[in-house]
């Protein structure tokens, strides 16, 4: 089984849509009560050009980064485990037909 | 910078005399803050690259932190706003009959009290500290007879002016009505 590195992709948009209804209700409140005046237009405009400039740089890196590479897989060999203990003799697992062998 | 006149709710031919909003520098201290906040991802960036390199050149970590850094970055954009926002609805009004205490507190949640001049009781005024001193701004608080017995306006710019202009109001709407 693999899990790949675009897990945490779909977290990472999964937030930043969170913070897009966030930011939704930011701009209704804003407009529905205050009213259209030079300050609020040009907050807002501020707001948003450096929203942006975020936005388009985290994309910048993030294309360049392979997402499809593996965080880690589990490949357990279960034909054969090995356990080896220090000072107890050493078993030896099998499988499918489990043959235990105690070396002496 | 004025919310409409319907948050206000102000009757036919009510003037208004003052329109306070905290001091920008109350706002300033804020943004500088996030500020602050904002520079983690570019100082944790150049501490990994002097003292960890082999951290920024790891393929999982770094995706990782790319991501971090973006959504913390985003974040801390949008909670500025946000309190810009709040500062911006945060405000208090004096008509010719009235005061008005309009708080915002969250995205959802505004409070908004009135009292005729008439009720005033009392008006004190409130600077200490050594930015306050500076930048001259304040607290006012105003004692009233009525169901919400005080009205505080935080950090308002000139606060001994607009607390004489306040007395004056008050004063001058007494003197009408004893007529």
């Amino acid at each position: 089984m693999v899990i790949p590195l675009y897990i945490f992709l779909i977290i990472y948009l999964a937030l930043i849509f969170v913070c897009l209804v966030y930011l939704f209700f930011n701009f209704y409140h804003l407009f529905k009560f205050g009213s259209l005046d030079k300050e609020t237009v040009f907050a807002s405009f501020l707001f948003l050009a450096i929203l942006t400039i975020i936005v388009f740089c985290s994309y910048q890196e993030i294309v360049k980064i392979n997402w499809r590479q593996p965080i880690f897989s589990f490949k357990i060999p279960i034909e054969k485990i090995e356990i080896e203990l220090p000072n107890i003799n050493k078993i030896e697992f099998r499988f499918p037909n489990i043959n235990i062998d105690f070396k002496k | 910078m004025k919310p409409r006149r319907s948050l206000l709710q102000l009757d036919f031919g009510e003037k208004t005399i003052l329109f306070l909003h905290r001091h920008p520098f109350i706002f300033f201290k804020k943004f500088l803050g996030h500020l602050i906040f904002s520079s983690l991802p570019f100082l944790i960036y150049f501490i990994l690259k002097i003292y960890f390199p082999s951290v920024l050149e790891n393929k999982i970590i770094y995706p990782l932190l790319v991501l971090l850094a973006s959504l913390w970055l985003i974040f801390m954009w949008i909670s500025l706003f946000n309190s810009w926002i709040d500062y911006y609805f945060d405000l208090w009004v004096v008509t010719d009959k009235q005061i008005i205490d309009v708080e915002q507190a969250g995205l959802f949640n505004r409070t908004l009290s009135k009292q005729p001049l008439s009720r005033v009781q009392d008006v004190s005024v409130e600077s200490k500290g050594f930015f306050a001193t500076i930048f001259r701004y304040g607290n006012i608080y105003i004692q009233t007879a009525g169901a919400k017995e005080r009205f505080i306006f935080w950090n308002v710019k000139d606060p001994y002016e607009v607390a004489q202009k306040i007395n004056k109001l008050v004063r001058n709407t007494i003197e009408v009505e004893k007529k």
